[in-house]
């Protein structure tokens, strides 16, 4: 499969339904799990981008989400759950976003790779929506909350330790 | 993914080759050491590439920033907001609490193009000189404003943030 330039890519967005927004953006929309996202697919000069927004606003601390996040962004080896900019001061989106870098303008990227950054965004969506949303409901942290999930973490390794030196005697 | 051919190790050095680069042979076949200039930090990075080692549909590229002794949730906060800041590079911290710079390529012949390369070690060393101060206040202060710290950031301040 040849190729494509960063018009051709464009184009090739266009005709699987993505419409072109701004310079380099396209959008779409997506059912999963009987909601609706928006699908935005970014074409830069470094890098090819499909973003969802997740649509749920964080307020506050959820170290809950922070750590799901972290594990999944440790496990998985193409895509990213992160944390939007600030929406006019009323808190940050949760984001998912599958990126790869392009060749140049002329050979910038396959359509097979294009297929394969919506494909796996769309399965990542569909796998870890309904988890994230769970955590995220859980609200703010109370205060005092994240010092108890310290010594939790302190108590957990201390039993681990144990279990160790145990095996050893 | 594709059934088309992948990469081998030398086609990945020679495209080391065509972009210039030195490099040095990795501890096993199939992964290698870059050693690149960070001019932000105004020192030598050491950025780990494999080939399809971490995932056999991938060339990865890699950079360990620093290992997260303490405040583990404050570190975690800081990546994700600088994953959704930053374009390209994923930013995480393993079980062994080391954080990582991260950027792969696609390792079938008919998907790349040696530029990919490039961009994926610009973003890689690029990340993790931005994360790296914010990650810093983390550590020094459990009690840190992440978020201010990441505005500080994006403001253009590469020292420390308070």
């Amino acid at each position: 499969m040849p190729m494509l330039n960063r018009q051709q890519a464009g184009q090739f967005l266009g005709r699987i339904g993505f419409v072109q927004r701004a310079q380099n953006v396209w959008i779409a929309q997506q059912m999963v799990e009987g909601r609706l996202f928006i699908v935005e697919a970014f074409l830069k000069e470094a890098v090819v981008k499909i973003r969802i927004a997740l649509n749920l606003l964080t307020r506050c601390n959820q170290t809950s989400v922070y750590r799901y996040f972290n594990e999944e962004n440790t496990r998985i080896a193409l895509g990213k759950f992160a944390i939007g900019p600030e929406v006019d001061h009323e808190g940050r989106l949760l984001f998912l976003s599958v990126e790869m870098p392009p060749g140049t303008e002329e050979v910038y990227i396959a359509e097979e790779s294009l297929v394969l950054l919506i494909g796996l965004a769309l399965n990542l969506l569909k796998e870890h929506y309904t988890p994230i949303e769970r955590l995220f409901r859980q609200g703010c942290e109370a205060p005092g909350e994240v010092h108890g999930e310290r010594v939790r973490e302190l108590l957990e390794r201390m039993r681990v330790f144990g279990r160790e030196e145990g095996g050893h005697a | 993914m594709p059934n088309g051919q992948l990469m081998t190790n030398e086609e990945v050095e020679r495209c080391f080759q065509e972009l210039g680069w030195r490099w040095l042979p990795g501890p096993r076949p199939g992964f290698w050491v870059l050693p690149v200039w960070n001019p932000e930090q105004n020192r030598g990075e050491m950025i780990i590439v494999d080939n399809g080692q971490g995932n056999p549909n991938f060339i990865g590229a890699r950079l360990q920033i620093v290992r997260a002794t303490r405040n583990e949730d404050c570190v975690r906060k800081a990546l994700c907001l600088t994953n959704g800041t930053l374009d390209l590079v994923k930013l995480y911290m393993d079980e062994d609490r080391d954080v990582f710079a991260r950027v792969v390529v696609p390792r079938f012949r008919e998907m790349f193009h040696r530029q990919m390369l490039r961009h994926a070690l610009g973003a890689v060393v690029a990340g993790a000189a931005f994360v790296l101060p914010i990650l810093q206040s983390c550590l020094e202060d459990e009690h840190c404003d992440v978020e201010a710290a990441l505005r500080r950031r994006l403001g253009g301040d590469p020292g420390v943030v308070p």
